[in-house]
């Protein structure tokens, strides 16, 4: 019985494993998928916040511009980062951001 | 001068191993050399605080989390803002503690409680937090704004305390197989093992608690690699106590949980520490260069474990394990190999080639059905010595959920939900029933933590509301109506739902970043919880002025006198005004701080001429564009995120509920005896 249980979780746990993979990639790649991928690239300038959105720019390391809109609030640090990562699906020329990630800004040493 | 305190400490932790105080019987005189070790530890504990509290800039490690406007409780608390501080923190709490526990524990014990001393104190000797700076600055970086919470300042402490107190049963298993006392193990480690089960446990919630309160973005736990370093212990020490729990003992499981666990808290901070998760995680260190020093020690104290559980493995006699408690071992450490894994999972594929991290949803989904189990187990408890355990609460489970399945149609929710609820119930009415038996407040705690975490999680609402001032929107049910920013806060009335209320978010320029601070409306059933995404202002036309001159507009004369040298840090320029009106004069200083993506600025509010001051421009020439305006009058359009949460307040009454049946729990079984129940 308990045997019966524990495969169970482990073939749930696998198969949300598979679809919650998220591939690390640049730009060019995830204008062309149409999965959830995460990006990381530095921050330009121009960032705009209204109802629409948080909306900016992101260049990866292979010179790739890319829109990013994000509906949430602006994490932390956001104004002083140079690069922000972001979890989403490029759709429609933009990439939607669902998640944002931002470093500490690097004059903190902090936890 | 204090590299000597610290020698002091590596030679009494030395001396004190060396002695093999297991050896021979030189009980007395360890003891004192330990007691030196506690010694110095304090004084290396109280240097630190006094450079910190008298801002000697000139140690680099005062310069980089204080300023001279640091308030008094967080210029204690960034005593552990940054690594080698926290570290020296872990250190001493290790100290003391290992000071009680030498009380009652045997020379072996202390021998090996004292390697885990020795662990820290190395990597504190090369995590110096007395390196000195090439010049005396005057000022300091400041503390990073989001530690300046009380939350912040006082989870690291009960963290280190959780780690420390697992150190322990770490030590007495050790000790326990080499001298082949696994009899006496179960006795004398149940309670260390409660209390750093608490202190973890509390340290964990401390943190979700400030997510929450702090971040604005209305969550409080995000599988962060940080987060999930301090659970997955946590997990493990919970499978350790069930495990601890069962008469007669279920030895080898006991000893390689105990073991496995204290290795997993080392390899936690390993995943803190190591900078291996930059680039996925948003709170760990950048790379420091310790990891081959973490490493190594991991590995060292792995295979010394390995070793003597290995040598005594075949010796190792024990029951086995009843169905409830094999099955609420398996359901936790499955839960702890899920967050593990999901959270090695951009390492692992990395080294593949293909580097991916895992959505927030893999933890949730993949944990769905051990945790719908551990629920009917939480809910069984009040039958655990009967047969056929589960048969009751299995029943009034699918009571509870047929009905709410039919309603939303959705069975898996609904069954979450029941299975909680029933859990919540059945303990509670145990605990009343068994005249207080706290292992019941403990489990219905959990269970109601586990309720709020799952109703919050599916039923919250959010909305995006733009609103002018005294304009009146509307949402999730409410009308939301700005009234304008003041001295509090931007000043919000929210109508509806049976009740009103007045909300004060803020955005505010904290350290140089503009922080967002969330306003919470706490119910019982029900958080509304108000993010201030943005604010913008019309401020009417730009005043140019230059060095030394007087620009007059609207009644009110500004005289721009110079830069104000004393705040430039990091592209912040700030201006020495004063403004003068009907014979008053005020001294103002706006300032302006340019980034790469984007400016902000600091007003100067005047509140005897109800007008504030921006700066807007600086010319290369010399001059400034200055903005003069009413903030109560201007017009302005805020931006906010609306959210309700139900049953967030569980969250944090379950854990209160939690902490005190454990506290109780753990007063009450300081001693262990195979013939008493749970």
């Amino acid at each position: 019985m308990l045997g019966f249980l524990i495969v169970l979780s482990l073939a749930v746990a696998s198969s949300s494993f598979l679809s919650g993979l998220t591939p690390y990639v640049d730009f060019a790649q995830a204008k062309k998928s149409s999965r959830t991928v995460q990006v990381l690239g530095i921050l330009l300038p121009q960032t705009v916040e209204d109802e629409t959105g948080l909306r900016f720019f992101l260049r990866d390391d292979h010179g790739e511009v890319m829109p990013v809109v994000y509906h949430g609030a602006r994490p932390f640090g956001f104004d002083g980062a140079e690069r922000v990562g972001a979890v989403g699906i490029y759709k429609d020329g933009v990439f939607q951001a669902q998640r944002l990630l931002v470093k500490c800004p690097s004059k903190y040493r902090g936890e | 001068m204090v590299l000597s305190a610290f020698l002091s400490s590596v030679v009494a932790g030395i001396g004190w191993g060396l002695a093999s105080w297991g050896r021979r019987p030189m009980g007395n005189l360890c003891r004192w050399v330990y007691r030196g070790h506690v010694f110095f530890m304090s004084l290396a504990a109280l240097r630190l605080l006094l450079l910190l509290i008298n801002h000697r800039f000139e140690y680099a490690y005062v310069y980089y989390h204080t300023s001279t406007s640091l308030p008094p409780l967080y210029l204690v608390s960034s005593f552990w803002a940054g690594h080698e501080g926290s570290i020296l923190l872990w250190g001493l709490i290790g100290a003391w503690v290992g000071l009680v526990f030498s009380r009652t524990a045997r020379p072996l014990e202390m021998f090996f409680y004292n390697l885990t001393q020795l662990g820290l104190i190395t990597l504190l000797l090369l995590n110096n937090p007395f390196a000195l700076l090439e010049a005396a600055p005057t000022e300091g970086l400041g503390l990073n704004p989001l530690l300046q919470d009380p939350w912040m300042a006082i989870h690291p402490p009960i963290i280190f305390l959780g780690y420390v107190g697992l150190a322990i049963p770490f030590a007495l298993s050790l000790a326990a197989l080499l001298e082949r006392k696994e009899g006496e193990w179960a006795q004398k480690t149940l309670p260390w093992t409660l209390f750093g089960w608490l202190c973890l446990g509390s340290g964990i919630i401390i943190g979700a608690l400030w997510a929450y309160e702090v971040l604005g973005w209305g969550g409080y736990w995000s599988w962060d690699p940080v987060e999930n370093a301090a659970l997955v212990p946590w997990l493990m020490t919970t499978a350790l106590l069930h495990g601890q729990s069962q008469k007669p003992g279920i030895t080898r499981t006991n000893f390689v949980l105990a073991i496995a666990t204290y290795l997993m808290v080392l390899l936690g901070t390993f995943v803190t520490r190591s900078g291996l998760f930059a680039d996925f995680s948003v709170h760990s260190f950048a790379d420091l260069g310790l990891g081959g020093l973490l490493l190594t020690k991991i590995v060292l104290f792995g295979v010394l474990a390995l070793a003597v559980l290995g040598s005594r493995w075949q010796t190792l006699r024990g029951q086995k394990a009843s169905f409830s408690s094999a099955a609420t071992i398996a359901v936790l450490l499955g839960a702890a190999f899920i967050v593990a894994l999901g959270t090695a999972t951009p390492l692992i594929t990395a080294a593949l080639g293909r580097p991916a991290s895992l959505e927030a949803s893999f933890y949730n989904k993949g944990t769905f059905p051990l945790a719908l189990l551990g629920g009917l187990l939480i809910a069984s408890f009040p039958w655990l010595e009967r047969r056929h355990s589960l048969f009751i609460p299995g029943i009034l489970v699918l009571a509870a959920a047929t009905p709410m399945a039919a309603l939303t149609r959705q069975p898996l929710q609904a069954l979450f939900i029941g299975v909680f609820l029933v859990a919540l119930l059945t303990n509670a009415v145990a605990w009343v029933v068994s005249r207080w038996r706290s292992s019941y407040l403990l489990h219905g705690g959990m269970a109601m933590i586990l309720l709020g975490i799952i109703v919050s999680a599916n039923f919250s609402t959010t909305e995006r509301v733009v609103l002018g001032t005294g304009e009146i929107g509307q949402a999730l049910g409410r009308e939301i109506r700005y009234l304008g920013a003041t001295l509090s806060g931007l000043e919000l009335e929210l109508t509806g739902q049976g009740g009103s209320f007045k909300a004060f978010p803020r955005i505010v320029s904290q350290g140089g970043e503009m922080v967002r601070k969330p306003h919470i409306n706490r119910g019982l059933l029900n958080d509304v919880y108000i993010t201030p995404l943005g604010l913008q202002y019309d401020w009417g036309p730009g005043l140019r002025v230059g060095k030394g001159e007087t620009v007059v507009h609207g009644g009110y004369e500004v005289t721009f006198h110079g830069f104000d040298l004393k705040g430039h840090q990091g592209g912040r320029v700030a201006t020495q005004l004063t403004i003068a009106a009907d014979g008053a004069e005020h001294q103002v200083v706006p300032a302006l701080t340019i980034r790469p993506n984007g400016r902000e600025q600091e007003i100067a509010y005047v509140p005897d001429l109800g007008v504030a001051l921006a700066l807007d421009e600086i010319d290369p020439g010399g001059e400034v564009v200055l903005r003069l305006f009413h903030p109560d009058a201007a017009p302005q359009v805020l931006i906010l995120e609306v959210s309700q949460r139900p049953l967030i307040s569980f969250l944090w009454i379950g854990s209160l509920l939690a902490i005190v049946g454990g506290i109780m729990t753990l007063l009450q079984r300081k001693g262990y005896s195979p013939d008493q129940k749970h």
